[in-house]
């Protein structure tokens, strides 16, 4: 497949406006304005694209659903809180091809009717601020921002937010409270983003990666773009692969192809020849995966069928000589960090389950931790505010259903590590 | 009921607002949900998962039930086998770091974590890892947080916001680590109204003056009213082995820091237990027969002597309905003169109860818009305050706020007047309401309010003459206006209604021959035929020498003023009934000691005109009387019949003869109507342009200081100093 998304990426300087203009920028703005806003939607919904920032949400329904409610004032924001482990690709995109976002935001904002739009960006990408708001500012000077754009008539301002370090903010209402000044902690639903956001305003928030394939989808049509990739989720999917791969990185590929197809073909295998041992194919919250499951489709359905979730597309590879406690310990420890401490299951359960990990990896695992870490499990689940705390336990129920060996070897041994 | 959904839970039927919560379908049909977070003063929150229920047909396998909505058709259980383990589980998470020190926790017995681990009947828990321990904070005054206890519902930091607009409380840090803090662990620099601690479900907040002091199951509670400011609001004394403990709001009203901690006043050294005399220019102790025979024949010399219009009384805003139409009945009938009043008149606006009456404090929520003309209302009237802030932070309403300074509402209002007084903010106000004139603020004011068709307008309490008529403009100028004048004194109301006034009789009733007769025939006895001298003008008549005695019950003239001791010194004779030695009773010939509102019962009227009766929580102190019994034993030996029981004999009397009071339940207001001064011009306020009364000017902030009382809660003076807000 031809890239798309990372067409620019490997430009030198593309993330200057006159490179990327020379290499199509802001190409599809003139053909988007010439459509009524509700056409835009429509297009978006014919290539029934899917959020990519893990949820999947249909992109189509979610400007809908905004763009219906009455009021002038609403406001589109871009989720660019990349936190979760293991996830790179709105990064490049960041990094290298801002201008691709903003075509993209500025073309959703028309769709939906804001003229107002933030990107909310991850405390840890220091280096993105700068190119952003550089990006930001040759684009207000080209007129592809402010007032009356391309003398369309279309107003859009963009300006970028900066997160203070919580990957709860990740999440939508989360984000929204941050955006607004106040502590990151998600909010009750309903009201939704879409009828009562930032603000109270309606609002749309989408990902990095998401309102990059706008631009596309308007180029080539909502159709043409629908024949890419999986049939429930087409278009391009950045994967960002890491672990014990041959050539980890960040590949566009078609979305729905096959993770034995990202290791072994495009990543070049595992390294040293070694043996696969476990996957997580979408990041930290995702479960992981085994061997079997190489053929599986990533894409959202085909993923949730083989009892894992395509969540940021973050591939996560171990080989053999990786012992799951020792992973489970780890995101553990992110996810107990991270919990925003608004709910009990998430608060208390994450810190519990962290305290008998800490355990286990002093070496002074017990009879019966396995149990006691699934009972703590079982008390998290179905219970939390918010999706955290549910991804939390994935990794300690994923990796003790695949890997009990290594629980037990590791409570029997009493080996300590680090 | 127009647009309803109905929702079944756990097999009854209900039909809701469809904006309704589960919670308030389960409430509504009687079912009980067990709640840690949720609150009938908050938004919902929806953090403690204490909660949840389950939904027939839903992907979800539990649902919290005080935030989701409900849809039509909606059948819920709240009680199932896996709910009850649900639950079960989320008790065993809170316990985990919370420390099992029920035997020294204050909260112990009123724990609602304490009474569902009990309900859910949680025996030894799978956490066997070791507990956090997090050092509890004395550093504030008031209040002390034990910080490890705390289940971090946030229903403290909420109400701090959401109902108080104080926001002192917040939560810091992240996870595990959450706590609820000040802003960089300081101490608490706030109201200290202690809402915060009366809603915390667990011990986490526990105030100092209740430390240690008994179990909430040995206390003995009497209903009463806190008697501070106009407010009126309902409270409990809880009391243990006779004495006053704690003071909490009634059926979860509000209090501020004065009512919920100001009571310790009662329990100061200062009271006074028996009669003092003055005996060679000290005061000495004295019975109650050697006090009163001076009282007695002091009074009857100089009546005989030089006239009954050569006594005076000056009545008080803190004694109950029944003290003060008993004192105006002794001036009248037992001294012979209608110079009775009171200074507290001195500080009330012009126009109060003649032309501004005041809504019901409930109502003030209700109104599209509040316009607050007295930046200091939420210090002068907390309960006001309260409720300005919930029209904005529960009702989503405006506010408009006319305040020089910064305060809280600053914080919540959607327009702000700088002006340093309501005179002048009204002097652009009213061009930019008629003819669209005005700039800025004022001119976005204007718009608000020309939209608004409900107005709350809060009336300050100084009112000089010319805004007097700037208001009345105002308010013709407005839709649907209704006024909330701020009235700093508990009684104020009632001691009007009870004819404390040189020129009426209870009631509003104008001395006149008919009126008089009326009186004198029920009272049995003669009575004066010309209005009395007010206040101010007796303090001239001291001066001059026609005035020569001097009656006061409960009012602290030489304290509030210092200028009116030269005055008060050139009084033959000076009786003061009081319940502090306070500096016009130093000056005193005879001083008798009263009981303080916490020792009596009667009734008080709130500055919504609502009657409320309060209730004895101790035995009277020493020898200390009620004011009303002291009235009347005086009267007594002055020959006049005077036979009461109780309070509940005065009121019926009360009844009989004030038409505003014949059928008036307690809980109940007075309709402004009736009143037959309604919408005249009769000032009831003796400030005016040529008589301006300064305020003590203390370093006490406004909200703690209520003058002699609340100088001696030993809870106000430490934090009565506190900065406002810069």
């Amino acid at each position: 497949m031809e890239k798309m998304l990372l067409k620019r990426v490997d430009i030198p300087n593309a993330n200057d406006i006159d490179v990327a203009l020379k290499h199509g920028a802001y190409g599809a703005l003139s053909a988007a304005f010439g459509m009524r806003p509700v056409d835009v939607v429509n297009e978006v919904k014919r290539a029934t694209l899917r959020g990519r920032g893990g949820a999947g949400f249909p992109t189509g329904l979610k400007w809908e659903l905004c763009a219906r409610v009455p009021g002038s004032l609403k406001y589109l924001l871009c989720n660019a809180d990349e936190g979760e482990p293991g996830t790179i690709k709105d990064r490049f995109i960041l990094h290298q091809d801002p201008h691709l976002l903003i075509e993209g935001m500025v073309i959703s904002g028309y769709a939906i009717g804001a003229e107002r739009g933030y990107i909310y960006l991850r405390y840890e990408y220091p280096k993105a601020i700068g190119i952003l708001e550089k990006a930001i500012e040759q684009a207000y000077a080209k007129g592809y921002l402010g007032k009356n754009i391309l003398g369309k008539g279309v107003n859009f301002d963009l300006s970028v937010h900066r997160g203070a370090g919580a990957y709860i903010c990740g999440e939508e209402t989360a984000l929204i409270e941050s955006l607004e000044g106040k502590r990151g902690q998600p909010r009750i639903r309903p009201p939704f983003p879409a009828s009562q956001g930032a603000w109270r305003k309606p609002t749309v928030i989408n990902n990095v990666e998401t309102l990059s394939n706008i631009p596309f989808i308007i180029g080539m049509g909502g159709d043409a773009y629908a024949k890419i990739g999986a049939e429930t989720a087409p278009g391009p999917k950045i994967y960002g692969v890491s672990g014990h791969v041959n050539k980890p990185g960040v590949y566009e590929l078609p979305m729905g192809t096959t993770l034995r197809e990202i290791i072994y073909t495009h990543c070049g295998g595992i390294k040293g020849g070694k043996k696969l041992k476990a996957v997580i194919p979408g990041g930290a919250s995702t479960p992981i995966l085994t061997e079997s499951h190489l053929d599986v489709k990533m894409d959202f359905n085909s993923l949730v069928a083989a009892g894992s979730m395509l969540g940021s597309g973050a591939v996560m590879v171990m080989d053999e000589t990786v012992d799951m406690v020792n992973v489970a310990y780890v995101l553990v420890r992110f996810f107990a960090h991270e919990s925003c401490g608004k709910c009990t299951p998430c608060r208390e359960g994450t810190a519990w389950l962290y305290q008998v990990y800490t355990r286990l990896m002093h070496g002074e695992g017990k009879e019966g931790d396995i149990d006691l870490l699934l009972y703590i499990c079982e008390t998290v689940k179905g219970k939390c505010f918010c999706p955290l705390g549910e991804g939390a336990i994935q990794p300690v129920l994923s990796s003790i259903k695949h890997f009990r060996a290594d629980y037990e070897a590791r409570i029997k041994s009493g080996v300590v590590s680090h | 009921m127009e647009n309803t959904v109905t929702v079944t839970i756990d097999g009854i039927t209900v039909k809701v607002k469809p904006t309704a919560t589960i919670l308030d379908a389960a409430k509504q049909a009687g079912v009980r949900i067990p709640v840690l977070c949720a609150d009938d003063k908050l938004h919902p929150y929806g953090s403690c998962r204490i909660c949840l229920v389950e939904i027939e047909k839903s992907p979800r396998k539990f649902t919290p039930s005080c935030t989701t909505p409900v849809a039509d058709n909606m059948v819920v259980k709240t009680m199932t086998p896996d709910l009850f383990e649900a639950r079960k589980r989320i008790l065993e998470l809170l316990l985990c770091h919370h420390p099992l020190d029920c035997p020294v926790c204050d909260k112990a017995g009123n724990c609602q974590l304490q009474d569902l681990v009990h309900e859910y009947g949680l025996g030894p828990s799978k956490f066997t890892e070791k507990k956090r321990v997090v050092p509890p904070n004395y550093k504030s005054a008031v209040i002390d947080r034990e910080v490890a206890r705390c289940v971090l519902c946030g229903k403290c930091v909420r109400v701090c916001r959401e109902q108080n607009a104080v926001g002192e409380l917040a939560f810091t840090r992240r996870g595990k680590e959450s706590k609820v803090s000040t802003d960089f662990d300081q101490q608490l620099d706030c109201e200290f109204c202690g809402e915060c601690v009366e809603i915390c479900p667990v011990g986490a907040l526990t105030t100092k003056q209740f430390k240690y002091r008994g179990r909430t199951w040995n206390m003995e509670r009497t209903q009463s009213v806190c008697n501070y400011c106009g407010c009126g609001c309902r409270m409990v004394y809880e009391t243990r082995q006779g004495r006053i403990v704690r003071v909490r709001s009634a059926a979860r009203n509000y209090l501020c820091g004065k009512g919920r901690f100001g009571w310790d006043a009662v329990h100061h050294a200062d009271r006074l237990t028996t009669p003092l005399v003055r005996v060679s220019g000290e005061l000495v102790p004295a019975t109650w027969d050697e006090a009163l025979a001076m009282v007695v024949t002091n009074l009857n010399v100089i009546k005989n002597k030089r006239g009954a219009d050569s006594i005076g009384g000056l009545g008080s805003v803190r004694t109950t309905n029944e003290e003060s139409y008993l004192f105006q009945k002794f001036m009248r009938s037992a001294i012979g003169t209608n110079n009775v009043d009171m200074l507290a008149r001195l500080k009330v606006p012009k126009g109060l109860n003649t032309t501004f009456f005041s809504g019901e404090l409930s109502n003030i929520s209700g109104h599209d818009v509040v316009l607050v003309l007295d930046g200091d209302v939420a210090e002068l009237n907390p309960l006001t305050g309260i409720e300005i802030v919930r029209a904005v932070n529960r009702n989503y309403k405006k506010l408009i706020l006319v305040n020089s300074g910064y305060n809280k509402l600053n914080r919540i209002a959607s327009c702000v007047l700088e002006y340093v007084s309501p005179d002048a903010a009204l002097a652009d106000l009213l061009p930019a309401l008629k003819s669209g004139q005005g700039t800025g603020a004022v001119a976005d004011a204007a718009a608000i309010l020309k939209e608004a068709t409900s107005v709350a307008v809060i009336i300050p309490a100084r009112l000089p003459d010319g805004t007097y008529y700037q208001v009345r403009e105002l308010l013709s100028l407005l839709k649907g206006a209704t006024t909330y004048p701020v009235v700093k004194r508990s009684n104020f109301l009632g001691a009007l209604d009870m004819g404390v006034l040189p020129g009426y009789y209870p009631g509003y009733q104008k001395v006149s021959p008919d009126v008089v007769s009326r009186f004198a025939s029920a009272w049995n006895c003669m009575l004066p035929e010309i209005p009395g001298k007010n206040a101010l003008e007796m303090l001239d008549a001291i001066k001059q020498g026609s005035i020569a005695a001097l009656y006061i019950m409960g009012d602290d003239p030489a304290g509030s003023d210092a200028g009116l001791k030269p005055v008060l010194e050139k009084l033959e004779f000076l009786v003061v009934q009081d319940i502090f030695l306070t500096e016009t009773a130093k000056m005193a010939d005879v001083v008798l000691p009263a009981v303080s509102s916490a020792e009596k019962a009667g009734t008080l009227t709130s500055l919504e005109r609502r009657l409320q009766g309060i209730s004895p929580a101790e035995e009277p102190l020493g020898d200390a009387q009620p004011d009303w019994n002291i009235l009347q034993t005086v009267a007594k030996k002055m020959g006049s019949a005077m036979h009461y029981a109780s309070p509940s004999d005065i009121m019926k009397e009360i009844r009989a003869l004030v038409p505003l009071y014949a059928d008036l339940a307690v809980g109940s207001v007075w309709p402004a109507e009736k009143s037959p001064l309604h919408g005249s011009e009769t000032n009831l306020s003796l400030l005016s342009d040529s008589v301006e009364k300064n305020d003590v000017i203390t370093s006490e902030r406004l909200l703690f200081s209520s003058g002699t009382t609340t100088t001696r809660s030993k809870e106000l003076t430490t934090v009565c100093t506190f900065k406002v807000e810069a």
